[in-house]
């Protein structure tokens, strides 16, 4: 396989994996959200327990704009963090916020 | 620890319709509605149920994907039914995904919110329909044959 093409076969393997993974923890994502949502504003309970809900809904917000960005991967840019399994995505260059119209 | 015993008690007259596929997402939608006091109907993706509400909606919460044939058979559902065909709807949808909004917006979505969502953002557009639209025991209700139970 030229390497080009190798190239435009791993990038639609890096946007298939993004899309399905989008695709199946919208939901849990949105329940997760809600929920947290729900009981950092519940006024029942103490407000040190809010606090924490608002914690795991700050995460869990974070988690799905992290999700949303893997659906902009319009290249691979890969950066060795020492993992065994080997590199990740550098996600500022893979997937930028704003694509330019070049 | 959230329980519906704790909510503001229902205001009859103000009725919200849930529909979608997953009973965990209908079971949250009702709850954050309920916390605007809304009397909440709730019914599943299978649009052969669309009629099985108790009340005429004021408005209507949509989340079923548009992608599979038996979602886009809802949202045309909702259209065609003349108790749910004006009244104002808020489509939930995939973030980012361009081709779902632009179906909900021919399907007739009032408005779209992006999945996953803040509760409190669901209860602010919710309110603002609400505010914003005509109710169904107003003339033009009376017009399309549509009658809202307080006004029979």
């Amino acid at each position: 396989m030229h390497p080009a093409d190798l190239d435009l076969a791993r990038l639609a393997g890096a946007q298939l994996a993004a899309r399905t993974a989008h695709h199946l923890l919208n939901t849990p994502l949105t329940l997760a959200l809600g929920y947290s949502d729900l009981l950092a504003e519940d006024s029942r309970l103490p407000p040190e327990l809010r606090v924490l809900a608002a914690e795991a809904s700050d995460s869990i917000q974070t988690a799905a704009d992290v999700l949303r960005r893997l659906m902009r991967i319009r290249r691979l840019v890969e950066r060795d963090i020492g993992l065994p399994s080997g590199p990740v995505l550098e996600l500022a260059d893979s997937a930028p916020e704003t694509i330019s119209a070049s | 620890m959230v329980s519906e015993t704790f909510l503001p008690a229902p205001q009859d007259n103000i009725c919200a319709l849930v529909v979608g596929e997953h009973p965990e997402m209908r079971r949250m939608l009702k709850l954050i509605l309920a916390g605007l006091a809304l009397h909440v109907d709730e019914v599943s993706s299978n649009h052969q149920l669309l009629h099985t509400f108790s009340k005429v909606p004021r408005v209507v919460v949509v989340d079923v994907d548009p992608a599979y044939a038996q979602g886009m058979a809802v949202w045309h559902a909702l259209r065609r039914n003349a108790l749910t065909a004006h009244v104002p709807s808020v489509f939930l949808v995939e973030a980012g995904n361009k081709f779902i909004r632009h179906m909900a917006t021919i399907a007739g979505a009032t408005v779209c919110l992006d999945k996953p969502f803040h509760p409190r953002h669901l209860r602010t557009i919710v309110t603002d329909l609400l505010s914003s639209t005509t109710p169904p025991d107003a003339p033009d209700a009376h017009r399309s044959g549509v009658r809202h139970p307080a006004a029979l």
